[in-house]
């Protein structure tokens, strides 16, 4: 549907139908997020501020602010299905986001009926999600210490059907898009490439590093549990355009699929953990890093008590939106959308 | 592609049936004459225009999930426009951020009818989970932001001109149920022709759904 986007204001320089220079404007949407989180007091969990960062990634921002951080001081006491949990519900968010923008993409380069389909594989996890959990995005059941609810037999039924649901489509669709390469794939392709220059001052993660060579993944490298005992591959590709953007994503919802077993993990004999978070006096200080579908996503936190004293939320778009600039430069105005929807980046995450 | 093409002939649609109208609505949807002026002067259609005032993207996400095939809101005569000018009605989302209030009252100006359909947003934590922190990024909450970036001049214009809100979109079980929120928005204190269109959108939605029980419209 046209429109139906956060706002920003991109400002082009062109030469004809060349972009010389673009530059973006963004701040609409700054709610003031970290002084919000200041002024709470303890009757609300950290957590929930972020979570409405960027509405899109509220899982990963929640699991990033209540993970245990790393020093033993403020270490909570995470029941092991609760952190199986967790990483499943990262997994379907992953899922999720990523098969709405492989059709999005798709969309803007006219090839509508992918998006038709993608959208009905996103709707389905999103249902299941909302059986088994409570919400179609999984906003408020990661809560520090643990989860707010456990998954029960007919939530686990209905994510098996949708995760089962997604492969023939998805392997359709791979080879459809193989097909489509000349058709539609050509000016992804040639088009868009980022500059390596940009790519190596910027840092950036993601699918957007990941496809241009970067071979960057939170749950790899830091590492987090329970990501230390699973088996899953970093697709990584060179070309760096949006043709790369949209198969490193692609792969990415297979390696997702193998992750998010609802059957697998450790048994239900203890509670999953609703606890709040320990409200232990003196300051205590902690900061994560999550893998969200954007990229990696970095939280700080100092605490005072239950009061957090100051905070900062970084998202994987602040690398990200400098590349958009970068990428866009000495191409057509006309493919400005289909670039901006590869990087997908958050307003409201960068804006806070 | 001919094959994917090819199986749509044989495949049910997945489309699902509209929601069943209620006995409350069917009371207030009686007035025929009522009826015929709002057809007179919107036709059987609306137009929308979203504005993103400040959201965290959750109520685009979900409005966005409108249009997929389960949803399909299009059959209904509801569109979402790429201009103010094109627009019947404007749908706000997030809690007016002072960076977005000149661009909303601009909005809101280049609009022909001048009339804000709704809010979304989450008014009031619903359930003990969601805490009143969430609360915050509330469009249509009255009270929202007392703190930061809203001024009191943003919230005084946007009492005066929403005159429908509707709870957070996000996470409820029948969010994209187009009547359930027409419904509401019948229900409330709007301008009297568009309280009639509303209507006469929702009784469509109901003539399609008695078609479709009855096998006139091939549904699934």
């Amino acid at each position: 549907m046209p429109g139906i986007i956060e706002p920003g204001h991109f400002r082009f320089t062109a030469s004809g139908e060349t972009v010389v220079r673009l530059e973006q404007r963004l701040g609409y949407t700054h709610k003031g997020i970290e002084g919000l989180m200041t002024r709470r007091r303890s009757s609300a969990t950290p957590q929930n501020l972020p979570a409405a960062s960027p509405g899109d990634s509220t899982v990963a921002y929640a699991l990033c602010a209540s993970r245990e951080p790393s020093k033993p001081r403020c270490s909570f006491d995470v029941p092991a299905r609760a952190v199986w949990l967790r990483a499943l519900l990262a997994e379907l968010e992953r899922l999720a986001n990523h098969l709405g923008d492989i059709g999005a993409i798709c969309n803007d380069a006219s090839f509508a009926l992918m998006q038709a389909h993608c959208n009905v594989l996103r709707e389905d996890v999103l249902r299941a999600a909302d059986i088994a959990f409570g919400h179609r995005l999984m906003r408020d059941v990661i809560v520090p210490g643990g989860v707010a609810r456990d998954l029960d037999e007919r939530g686990k039924r209905r994510i098996r059907a949708a995760l089962d649901n997604i492969q023939r489509p998805l392997s359709r669709a791979d080879r459809t898009l193989r097909q489509h390469r000349l058709a539609s794939g050509s000016h992804r392709r040639h088009r868009h490439r980022l500059a390596r220059a940009g790519k190596a001052v910027c840092r950036a993660g993601g699918y957007v590093g990941r496809a241009s060579g970067r071979a960057f993944d939170a749950r790899r490298a830091p590492g987090y549990a329970p990501y230390y005992d699973l088996r899953f591959d970093v697709p990584v590709l060179d070309e760096g355009d949006v043709n790369a953007r949209v198969w490193i994503r692609i792969r990415e919802v297979e390696q997702s699929l193998s992750l998010a077993q609802p059957d697998s993990g450790p048994s239900a004999r203890r509670r999953a953990a609703a606890c709040r978070s320990p409200s232990e006096p003196g300051p205590r200080e902690g900061m994560a890093l999550v893998e969200g579908f954007r990229g990696d996503i970095m939280v700080w936190l100092r605490l005072d008590g239950g009061r957090i004293e100051r905070c900062h939320l970084r998202d994987p778009s602040w690398f990200q939106w400098p590349l958009l600039e970068a990428a866009i430069e000495d191409n057509i105005v006309a493919d400005f959308p289909l670039c901006n929807k590869s990087f997908n980046c958050s307003y409201s995450g960068q804006d806070l | 592609m001919r094959k994917l093409l090819f199986q749509s002939f044989f495949r049910a649609p997945l489309t699902e049936p509209a929601p069943v109208a209620g006995p409350g609505r069917r009371r207030r949807t009686r007035s025929r004459c009522s009826q015929r002026a709002a057809r007179r002067r919107l036709g059987r259609s609306l137009s929308i225009r979203e504005i993103d005032a400040g959201s965290c993207n959750g109520c685009e996400l979900e409005i966005h999930a409108l249009n997929n095939a389960y949803y399909d809101v299009e059959r209904f005569g509801i569109r979402f426009v790429a201009s103010p000018r094109h627009a019947d009605v404007l749908l706000v989302t997030g809690p007016v951020t002072k960076n977005m209030r000149e661009a909303l009252k601009r909005t809101h100006d280049a609009t022909p009818g001048s009339e804000v359909g709704g809010c979304i947003g989450r008014l009031r934590p619903r359930r003990r989970l969601l805490l009143p922190a969430a609360t915050q990024w509330s469009a249509a909450s009255r009270r929202s932001f007392p703190s930061t970036f809203t001024s009191p001049a943003v919230r005084r214009h946007r009492r005066r001109s929403c005159r429908h809100c509707c709870r957070c979109l996000i996470g409820r079980r029948k969010v994209p149920d187009p009547a359930a929120a027409l419904r509401r928005a019948s229900q409330s204190r709007l301008r009297p022709h568009f309280r009639k269109h509303l209507e006469q959108i929702s009784i469509r939605i109901a003539e399609e759904q008695r078609a479709m029980s009855k096998g006139l419209v091939c549904g699934r």
